[in-house]
């Protein structure tokens, strides 16, 4: 019954590749050729020739080398000889000397920078000198120390735009150098033709000419220092702060800008599927705007939220469908189902995105933080000539995959088998599939109704430069992208970008900020097409012979819901300032305040036209608006200092937040006179519901994280919270929470060099702490009164909560253990991470008994839930050449969750699903043991010789627990191929998990006025019409409750390929262009499986993802 | 210095947390009204009441008391079965067991009103706005609907926990409370009520949907017949009828369950847009097919001539077959024209003949059974002596109350047996009507099993397990 299946079907996209064997080689060797591709190592060093030998650019990546090695690299690399006579003083110094593409010579200044030593070439230029500055030989460039040039300042940053604390400035060829300070402001004495040598620990060096201009302003401006080739000293934005990954004590995954752009998708968080190891994200519906399901380590809670904490730019992020928050009615949606918040942020804007996960990293978040926290970081402004840089891209998708049916011929022969099995004659009202209708003719649902290409457009266009002290960015994307369906509808989304920095001239004060606006416009169907057509009788007639709509059958006609529609329209604003002053060399106070308001409004509309005339003769609609308001003002103090042979660095601050949900109006409402004046409730002849609500979230905290590096060989952060939050009782509100993180990286260690050379980076971390989640319901704790909607000759109102003042923080403890390693010169990068949370405390609706008045109130109970599991994650540099850069990176998360104590679970709703002891999300049902002349039989575990639903371990029935739906295992792997001026990624993504089979989305017993599956009849299920005949009730109430209707629901999926080509710069150069380029971008383009069923990840019959391929060009000017 | 800089900024950040519960005061929800000021004025406190009877009006089906307990209780006796919903055979069949769906929500229902009551007396006593006159008319309304809910729950489940406060922590582990002491409770709460409610309808703007001193005597009256307290039950029924400016028979029988008709002692406004209690017990013109039935024995029971026979019973004719249904409720659409009446005044007079009969008043209690069949187009009747006296009211208060509130099914639960008074004249009728379906222990609903899984002090009814 179940066969891998590749999803690439004779569809006009997958047709467009079908025509490159390239492809057929991929389906077979695909997995295997990406596997391997991340494992080997192919390190092919660059040729030496030529006579230049100086100016050649080179490449060079060590980390605390002898002086000797890195010598005799520069010496093969170049081919130069390297002579020198040095005291044992410097042969035994170990340094770290990093750079990509820099030529020769620079090597050889980095090499002799702060030694003492000067480089000379011979006049052969075969031979270089190092010799030491002293007396004899004094500095070319500084001749004596009578005349000190002026002072010059700049201001050292990294690509993000962060100051750089601790970077040396030295002039070339002189003893002269200094470091730059918190603020990575510097001033160093040099005058016009003097070349300053720019280092920074993990950083590519930068060499600065002083030009006249230069020493005429006595400034530099903003110098800027990219990383490193290494991975392992990249900038990861951390809660209220940044560190690198070798300096990390908690477990932090971070996604690039680049790699969100990459995927031509409308929601950030699509992108990052398969990213980040233990993140694991979902797409609910392939229409644009659809809910995405994330969770980050598994779930921690039973009842409360389960999201993670999102903060974007310093702001708190409401990432649930904004309805869902503030109103009492859901009212209808479109086809996307609820609407993602996050889907008003717009991809090309995102700078980076960081995971949170342990304690560590997340316990400065306090209460909010048991579920992890996303960190989204937004572009800014970069120091240099003004520049405009369009990007525009167009393309088309189609579903992935779509379920094979019974064919007309097929269904028919069912059909009427069904009615002889069961003796009975069709009659028009059970049977007009086979009476009424033609049954020569036969519709292809899919093609009519999903079938269509969704085109895509974005055009972004943005605007920045600066210099050292302001910068700027402004950017706006318009994005367009079209349905599957026919018909008019689209998803359309305008944003804009601002973002501002500005330093004041001594560099002590700074302000930052950011504001983004976004507008949402969604029309869509109202309800998901695929649901509603794809078990239609082949035969069904969409109309009858005059043109009208058929009605007959009691099939609710597809078109008519192309009549209804749903229209959603958003406005998200998002807005931060942050100020900062230094008041002391290392102290700085700052400030960031944030505002975010998104409002959305949907109106769902059944017009006259749409109706089956025989139910109803009332046209309906419904009107909501929902608004979320929050404010957040974070003061902070930031500490750092060189103490002993250790660095220190302090942050004490306080968070004040407030948010607000607000539904100004829900209304339905009936019997307009006109179709064509349903846009306002004002025409309706009935209003059946109003409402509206509000309601208040408060919150505030003081926090202190201190973080000490002791010889850049053992970390140490303690970070304590205090928090209180307004979701709980006047005497609950406030909770502590802290976590100690710690970490040794032991390749630091001078024997460990001896040990094991073949070890570049070693580091053991791990992580202690508790963080908390308040995810409820806002004034759970008060006892209240709500309107009555039945008024008693005057206005009702009636209880409508009980009082429990006494329930507090859902509390989780987590450890988290980890090994970070690097071998071969960090080409490979091995991490493995173990963790473990366990929560308790459980906030849940707690059950009362109903002589109380009420049957819940929330309450704690002492419920304690464990989420552990592993994560790796392997990056590989798999060739490294001037010209062919190849990287990888692989990453796999095993997460298991279980139910270690639940006492009372007996005497809760929660008896008949969970098993303590076991995972929760677990699916329970019967053992399917075979069909017996077309029957469905399942097992009789408690052998009572009933079949009884309910968990045999429980002692309620013959259910046992069939599997989970939280997956088995996910990850992905990324691959990234550099040559000249092309560029391939490539990503793959992995999911091991069951889900729901087809035959559950389509309940309908075989035989019935149903399209079934094409395996239906081969797996010889008896066709029955009779409700409740054997085989019917067999179907419905043993064979779809039973493990057989659930599926594997793995999948492997080539998720994204993008290939970019930038044109020559000297092509470039004459049309003053800074640069340009073509780029082809795939979505969803491979998905093996056996799932059963629409796409594994959607799964049920909602829309599956999308396969788009776009096309676009770049151009900067 | 700089040491010493960050001392003070560590002490002023403590300082600032020390200060900051002000920070998250987030006041109360704009949609809601937080118990307490519920209680602060008039305005606010009478939603409250309105709120409270509108619960006990409007609900649905299983936790609307007027048709749940005429269903079901019309079901448990033998007035008739359900056409359309084989669901409701169990009650039919007394073959209800813990688990059967509606009575969970039967019995959650009523302390839903009574957690409403008694936050309402709670609320009220402890305010200290609200004018005392005001008070203790809402407060005597309270424990009218609380002694309402009792009653029906002390009828149908026995022993029962009486909750009195609105306190989980107190009401959340309580054990049954004897049937004794519900019913002491109940008399307590009339007794009180009808001192500070109302006398006239003036104050409900001659509405009968809200109570007054006479509804709470009414319900008195029943308390103390169902208890064998004779003469409390006859005086108390006597200060009802002693108000023929308010309350007298409806000699129109088409108008007996219209709002605000003269027989209403007590009638609920019911604000649907449509009736519970003529889709559920009645038929509309228009459906093909009958909901309740009524049982041969009851359709056959009523005497020729009676006009009850014509005016409360309908026909719907199906498949060749005419099904009786009840036909007390009939407009469907909701709204202000039908009431369901919890008391009424023919009550008054078969409970006041009764407890005449029991106490020897033969001559009184006929002249109070004529009234009711006179009403009906009947001739006087000829019982004289203490049997034919009970088997005439007997008779009488079927066909006056079928499918209405329970009557039958509480009745006969009370009564002892004609034949042999050991046993209870249900075991007599119901054993005879429904064979070996019937058993004693089906006189009292089972204890819902959720309820006995959260509340394991909650001990099960006999019969059931």
């Amino acid at each position: 019954m179940q066969k891998i299946r590749f999803f690439c079907r004779g569809q006009a996209v997958a047709s467009l590749f079908n025509r490159f064997n390239w492809l057929q080689i991929m389906r077979t060797s695909a997995i295997i050729f990406m596997i391997l591709s991340g494992l080997t190592q192919l390190l092919i060093a660059a040729p030496g020739r030529g006579q230049d030998r100086i100016r050649k650019n080179i490449s060079l990546d060590y980390h605390n080398a002898a002086f000797t090695t890195v010598v005799k690299a520069i010496e093969q690399k170049s081919g130069l000889i390297i002579m020198y006579e040095l005291t044992p003083a410097i042969e035994n110094q170990r340094l770290t000397l990093a750079i990509k593409d820099h030529s020769v010579a620079d090597a050889l200044d980095l090499l002799v920078t702060g030694r003492k030593l000067r480089w000379s070439l011979d006049q052969s230029e075969n031979i270089v000198r190092l010799e030491r500055i002293d007396e004899q030989h004094p500095g070319t460039s500084t001749p004596a120390a009578t005349e000190q040039p002026p002072n010059i300042s700049g201001i050292i940053k990294d690509a993000l735009g962060h100051p750089l604390a601790g970077a040396t400035i030295a002039i070339r060829n002189s003893k002269t150098s200094t470091t730059s300070n918190a603020e990575g402001f510097f001033t160093i004495p040099a005058k016009e033709g003097d070349v300053l040598i720019c280092t920074y620990v993990s950083c590519e060096p930068r060499f600065i000419r002083v030009s006249s201009d230069m020493q005429r302003t006595a400034s530099l401006g903003e110098i800027v220092l990219t990383q490193a080739p290494s991975g392992l000293d990249e900038m990861v934005i951390i809660a209220y702060g940044t560190t690198t990954r070798r300096l990390s004590t908690g477990s932090v995954s971070t996604v690039s800008g680049e790699d969100v752009r990459r995927q031509p998708v409308s929601n950030v968080l699509e992108t990052l599927e398969g990213k980040a190891p233990g993140l694991f994200i979902s797409q609910s519906n392939g229409s644009p705007g659809s809910q995405m399901n994330i969770s980050i380590r598994g779930q921690m809670s039973i009842a409360s939220g389960k999201l993670p904490l999102f903060i974007i730019d310093g702001v708190p992020f409401a990432e649930t469908p904004i309805n869902q928050l503030g109103g009492s009615s859901y009212g209808q949606q479109g086809a996307a189902g609820p609407i993602d918040p996050m889907n008003s942020i717009n991809p090309s804007d995102i700078e980076s995105i960081s995971i949170l996960k342990d304690a560590d990293a997340t316990a400065i978040y306090g209460s909010r933080g048991a579920n992890g926290v996303i960190l989204i970081t937004t572009r800014r402004g970069k120091a240099g000539a003004a520049r405009f840089d369009l990007f525009a891209s167009t393309g088309a998708g189609k579903p992935t995959h779509t379920m094979p049916m019974l064919d007309k011929d097929q269904y028919l022969q069912m059909r009427h088998a069904a009615f002889a099995n069961d003796n009975a004659s069709p009659t028009l009202s059970n049977a007009p599939d086979l009476l009424l209708w033609d049954t020569t003719k036969s519709t292809n649902f899919y093609r009519r109704f999903i079938g269509n290409s969704a085109h895509q457009t974005e055009l972004t266009g943005s605007f920045s430069g600066g210099d050292q002290r302001l910068r700027y960015l402004f950017s706006n994307t318009f994005r367009h992208q079209g349905t599957v369906y026919p018909g008019d509808y689209s998803y359309n989304r305008y944003s804009s970008h601002l973002s501002i920095d500005n330093t004041s001239l001594d560099g002590r004060f700074g302000i930052s900020a950011t504001a983004i606006y976004t507008k949402e416009n969604n029309n869509q169907s109202l309800g998901d097409m695929t649901g509603q057509i794809f078990n239609l009788p082949p035969d069904y007639p969409l109309y009858n012979a005059n043109g009208t709509l058929n009605w007959t059958g009691g099939i609710v006609n597809p078109l008519a819901n192309l009549l209804k529609s749903s229209l959603f329209n958003s406005d998200n604003l998002l807005a931060n300032t942050s100020l900062r002053y230094t008041v002391l060399p290392g102290l700085n106070a700052r400030v960031s305040l944030g505002y975010n308001k998104i409002n959305q409004s949907i109106t769902t509309l059944n017009p006259l036209k749409s109706i089956n005339p025989n139910t109803t003769t009332q046209s309906s609609a419904n009107y909501s608006s929902n608004y979320v308001e929050s404010y957040i003002v974070e003061p902070q103090l930031d500490y750092a200092k060189t103490l002993g042979k250790g660095r220190l660095t302090a942050t004490v601050g306080g968070t004040w937040q407030q948010s607000n949900f607000v539904q100004p109006y829900s209304v339905s409402a009936t019997g307009f006179s006109n179709d064509n004046l349903m846009s306002s409730w004002i025409a309706a002849s009935t209003i059946t519901f109003k409402t509206s609500s509000y309601t208040s979230y408060k919150y505030a905290s003081g926090f202190a994280r201190i973080n000490y590096t002791w010889m850049d060989r053992y970390l140490l952060t303690l970070t304590g919270r205090r928090d209180g939050s307004s979701r709980f009782g006047p005497d609950h509100r406030w909770g502590n929470f802290g976590s100690v993180g710690g970490g040794w990286i032991f390749t630091s260690e001078p024997w460990m060099k001896r040990a094991a050379p073949v070890l570049s980076y070693g580091k053991l971390r791990a992580s202690y702490g508790t963080i908390g989640n308040d995810q409820i319901a806002d004034y759970g704790y008060l006892s209240t009164y709500s309107t009555y909607w039945y008024s008693y000759g005057g206005a009702s109102i009636y209880p409508s909560r009980i009082a429990n003042p006494n329930y507090g923080w859902e509390t989780s403890r987590k450890i988290d253990a980890a090994l970070e390693t690097g071998f071969l010169k960090d080409r490979i990068l091995l991490n493995v991470n173990w963790f473990t949370s366990r929560t308790g405390n459980q906030l849940i609706s707690s059950p009362l008994a109903a002589q109380t008045g009420f049957n819940i109130f929330q309450a704690n109970l002492p419920a304690l839930l464990e989420s552990t599991g592993w994560e790796f994650e392997l990056k590989t540099t798999n060739i490294k050449q001037k010209d062919l850069v190849w990287t990888s990176t692989f990453n796999l998360t095993i997460p298991r969750n279980k139910l270690l104590s639940f006492p009372g679970l007996s005497r809760t709703a929660y008896a008949y699903t969970y098993i303590v002891g076991k995972p929760i999300n677990n699916y329970n049902g019967y053992h399917f043991t075979g069909l017996t002349n077309g029957v469905a039989t399942v097992e009789d575990f408690n052998k009572d010789g009933k079949i009884t639903p309910g968990l045999q371990q429980t002692q309620n029935g013959d259910y046992y627990m069939i599997g989970t739906s939280s997956p088995k295992f996910y990850g992905g792997l990324s691959s990234s191929l550099q040559y000249r001026q092309f560029q391939l990624d490539v990503l793959f993504q992995f999911v091991k998990q069951l889900k729901a089979g087809f035959r559950q989305a389509n309940p309908t017993t075989p035989g019935f006025m149903a399209n079934q599956d094409s395996h239906i009849l081969s797996d010889g299920f008896q066709p029955t019409v009779t409700a409740g005949s054997t085989a019917a009730y067999a179907y419905s109430n043993y064979y779809l409750l039973s493990d057989a209707s659930y599926s594997d629901a793995s999948f492997i999926r080539l998720k994204n390929v993008s290939l970019t080509y930038d044109l020559p710069a000297k092509w470039l150069q004459p049309a003053k262009i800074r640069s340009a380029g073509v780029f082809l971008r795939g979505q969803n383009l491979l998905t093996i499986t056996s799932y059963f069923g629409f796409d594994p990840e959607t799964a049920g019959t909602a829309l599956p993802p999308l396969r788009q391929v776009v096309a676009g060009i770049h151009c900067s000017l | 210095m700089k040491q010493r800089s960050l001392i003070y900024l560590t002490a002023l950040t403590g300082l600032f947390l020390s200060a900051c519960n002000k920070l998250i005061e987030i006041g109360t929800p704009q949609n809601q009204l937080v118990t307490a000021s519920v209680f602060t004025d008039t305005v606010t406190a009478e939603s409250a009441v309105l709120g409270m009877y509108s619960k006990l009006a409007n609900g649905y089906l299983g936790t609307d008391p007027g048709t749940a307990t005429s269903l079901f209780n019309g079901l448990s006796a033998d007035e008739g079965y359900h056409f359309s919903y084989t669901f409701y055979d169990d009650f039919k069949n007394n073959s209800l067991t813990p688990a059967t769906f509606y009575l969970g929500t039967y019995w959650s229902g009523f302390y839903n009103i009574i957690y409403t009551a008694n936050s309402l007396i709670q609320g009220d006593s402890a305010s200290p706005s609200l004018p005392a006159p005001y008070k203790a008319r809402t407060i005597g309304e309270a424990k009218f609907v609380r002694a309402v809910c009792y009653f029906y729950l002390v009828n149908e489940y026995g022993a029962v926990p009486l909750v009195l406060t609105p306190d989980v922590n107190i009401s959340n582990t309580q054990p049954r409370d004897s049937a004794t002491k519900v019913y002491d409770q109940i008399e307590k709460d009339l007794t009180d009520a009808l001192n500070v409610l109302p006398a006239s309808l003036s104050y409900y703007s001659g509405n009968r949907t809200r109570a007054t001193t006479w509804a709470a005597n009414a319900l008195l009256a029943r308390t103390c017949l169902y208890r064998n307290k004779w003469s409390q039950a006859a005086a108390a029924a006597t200060a009802v009828i002693n108000n023929p400016g308010l309350f007298s028979i409806n000699p129109d029988l088409t108008k007996v369950f219209l709002a605000n008709n003269s027989e209403g002692i007590l009638q609920f406004v019911n604000a649907l847009t449509f009736s519970w209690m003529a889709t559920n017990l009645g038929t509309s013109a228009t459906a093909v097919t009958p909901n309740f039935v009524l049982s041969d024995s009851l359709y056959a029971s009523f005497e020729t001539n009676d006009l009850r026979k014509t005016s409360w019973v309908g026909i719907k004719s199906y498949g060749n077959t005419n099904y009786p249904f009840p036909n007390k409720y009939r407009y469907n659409g909701g709204g202000s024209v039908e009431y369901a009446q919890l008391l009424r005044m023919s009550e008054q007079y078969l409970i006041r003949a009764e407890a005449n009969t029991r106490l020897g008043n033969f001559s009184a209690a006929a002249a109070d059974l004529n009234t009711v069949r006179s009403r009906a187009g009947l001739t006087n009747t000829t019982a004289n002596d203490k049997p034919s006296l009970i088997a005439a009211i007997e008779h009488e208060s079927r066909t006056e109350f079928f499918c209405e509130w329970g009557h039958r099914w509480l009745d006969l639960k009370r009564w002892p047996g004609v034949n042999n008074p050991a046993m209870t004249r249900a075991d007599e009728v119901l054993s005879a009507a429904k064979g070996s379906q019937w058993q004693s222990t089906d006189a009292l609903y089972p204890i819902p099993q959720q309820e006995r899984n959260i509340n394991p002090n909650l001990t099960q009814n006999p019969g059931y397990n």
